[in-house]
């Protein structure tokens, strides 16, 4: 099985392009990829609810969400604050996510 | 057999947060045994330069010890003796053109001078690649 590991670093409002990445995540997981994308960053602004129904898209494809704990302490945003399938999570824990179960291909946006 | 991950870095110091996620990566990386390459290609060659230094705050008062204002290259040779102690390999290369260009190639020992050849090379025998790209909105 293919597995796609995408970073999201931008805003997914003003970032250019962020809708796009949650869509083609969508795309590739409905094909049967295996497909996580880590908001990082600004990125993380996401994880609150009605950002984007494309982020929405993405995880009812499969697309399993993840967002950087440090990230989101920086902007202090809390667990109570974020759409419940937004799994915070360390970097340490990424690097074992993206090395794990075979090579995945890592995509920074 | 240790896994080796290679990371493609584009940003110029002090200039985006990406950079700040990517060493994080690195340091993750290393601190699980994972083999790291580093390919620093356009502004991302400055990242190592042996000249930079810290400085005082003067509007916050402050002077350069109590500022402890962090440089890159102090960041990158961290992450190689991290890489020592940890018995990983950490391979830090600046694109030589980019290099030139920016008459940045007064480095840190850490680093050394290649081209896209060894990016190449490093991206072949790693498990994992990641290119981290200058922002262009």
């Amino acid at each position: 099985m293919n597995r796609y590991c995408f970073i999201a670093s931008r805003c997914a409002v003003s970032g250019t392009g962020t809708q796009d990445l949650y869509r083609r995540a969508a795309v590739l997981a409905r094909s049967g990829a295996a497909v996580s994308i880590y908001l990082v960053q600004n990125g993380v602004m996401a994880s609150r609810p009605q950002v984007s129904n494309a982020l929405d898209e993405a995880h009812a494809q499969g697309v399993r969400v993840f967002a950087d704990d440090f990230s989101l302490r920086e902007r202090g945003i809390t667990a109570s604050e974020m759409r419940p399938f937004v799994e915070p999570l360390a970097v340490d824990q990424w690097v074992r996510h993206a090395l794990s179960n075979g090579a995945a291909k890592l995509i920074w946006h | 057999m240790n896994k080796t991950i290679t990371l493609c870095l584009m940003d110029p110091p002090y200039e985006s947060a990406n950079t700040t996620t990517a060493l994080r990566i690195v340091d993750a990386a290393i601190r699980q045994h994972v083999n790291v390459n580093v390919f620093a290609y356009e502004g991302a060659v400055a990242l190592t330069v042996k000249d930079q230094a810290p400085h005082a705050n003067p509007v916050h008062g402050t002077s350069v010890e109590e500022e402890k204002h962090p440089t890159t290259k102090d960041f990158v040779a961290s992450l190689a003796r991290l890489a020592d102690a940890m018995n990983v390999n950490f391979d830090w290369v600046n694109c030589g053109l980019c290099v030139d260009e920016r008459g940045t190639g007064n480095v840190i020992e850490s680093a050394r001078r290649g081209g896209p050849p060894d990016f190449l090379e490093m991206v072949s025998t790693s498990d994992a690649s990641l290119v981290v790209p200058t922002r262009r909105d």
